[in-house]
């Protein structure tokens, strides 16, 4: 691009180093966001169940009515398997 | 960029980095502590269920036990009061068949006295013969009789039940019996008297009082002078009509002669009376 007046050319700069670690800290976040995020939202023995606006809520205010539906089903599971 | 941009975005990578390798190795290798804390709750429920259960069973064991100690109980008092009321029963028992045996006894030592005085007094008559024939068939049957009753003391002694009513029966035949040979017994005295009526040696009617008793022997106080003889068998009675037994005179004097106990039924006293006609 020309500038008309200065007959400057302005230089899209280079990526430095510092670009490159700033993407490399965002791949590792999002990798670990990803991990962390799999892990609290599957079902069963390998998470924890959650939804996302479960994550996005104070534990204090879904906890007791989670674990009364863990208990109720693991009164369940326990009556069954006798 | 500046210096302190350069290092924060060094800064910014490093933690970055080091927050995601944190958070992967948590994700990757923690336990999922909601699923132990499920199964934890399922096998605390179960826990709970049996030892419920078990609780229950033992209640009801420990309850069916103490039910059953005081039904052994019950039926240890009821066996032990059944088992005492059968004992006395049984002692009643063996004492009414030890009178009847000793009636008995006594009946059966009058028929031999009487067979043996009879076959004395009329070795030679045939009438009396066939007459004392009869009265041994008579007292054979009534042997059989007593045989009987005391086939009936037997019963009576197998079962308890029936034993008050059995021996009452096998009482009363015995008394019939007794009765039917008093009856015998006084005809024969009556053929003997007639047999000493027409040998013109008629027997004295006695009648005395016993005034001693010493072991088996009894003083009474009449003698020969109311025809009292040696080997003269007389009876023995106490006031009332209860009979005692039988006195065999063995010694006498002219007013007072001394025999024999035998066939007592009850123990002969002072005072009981003796005479030939009973």
């Amino acid at each position: 691009m020309k500038n008309k007046d200065s007959n400057i050319i302005e230089v899209k700069p280079q990526p430095s180093v510092y670009t490159v670690l700033i993407i490399i800290a965002i791949l590792f976040l999002g990798a670990a966001t990803y991990f962390v995020g799999q892990k609290l939202t599957a079902k069963g023995e390998a998470g924890y169940g959650m939804t996302v606006g479960q994550m996005l809520k104070n534990p204090a205010e879904y906890q007791p009515a989670e674990m009364r539906k863990v208990e109720a089903q693991a009164r369940r599971e326990a009556t069954q398997g006798k | 960029m500046n210096i302190l941009t350069k290092i924060c975005v060094v800064l910014l990578t490093v933690v970055s980095i080091a927050a995601s390798i944190t958070f992967i190795n948590w994700v990757t290798t923690q336990d999922n502590y909601k699923h132990k804390w499920k199964v934890q709750l399922v096998n605390n429920i179960k826990f709970e269920q049996e030892n419920r259960l078990y609780s229950d069973s033992n209640a009801r064991l420990t309850y069916e036990n103490q039910m059953l100690a005081r039904e052994l109980l019950q039926s240890e008092a009821l066996l032990a009061s059944q088992k005492a009321t059968a004992a006395a029963s049984l002692a009643s028992k063996n004492e009414d068949y030890q009178d009847l045996k000793a009636t008995h006894d006594a009946l059966v030592a009058t028929y031999n006295q009487l067979r043996a005085d009879l076959n004395a007094d009329v070795k030679n008559d045939d009438i009396l013969k066939k007459q004392i024939l009869a009265a041994h068939d008579k007292i054979k049957e009534l042997e059989l009789g007593l045989s009987k009753a005391n086939t009936i003391i037997g019963r009576l002694r197998a079962d308890n039940k029936i034993k008050t009513n059995s021996l009452r029966l096998a009482s009363v035949r015995s008394a019939e019996l007794q009765a039917e040979l008093v009856a015998v017994r006084t005809e024969l005295e009556n053929r003997d008297g007639q047999k000493k009526s027409k040998n013109d040696k008629p027997l004295a009617l006695v009648n005395a009082t016993i005034i001693e008793v010493k072991g088996n022997l009894a003083t009474i106080n009449v003698g020969s002078n109311q025809g009292i003889k040696e080997g003269r068998r007389l009876f023995v009675y106490r006031k009332g009509g209860k009979f005692v037994g039988f006195i065999t005179i063995q010694n006498y004097d002219v007013d007072e002669a001394t025999g024999i106990l035998s066939g007592n039924k009850i123990a002969p006293q002072v005072g009981d009376k003796v005479t030939s006609d009973f």
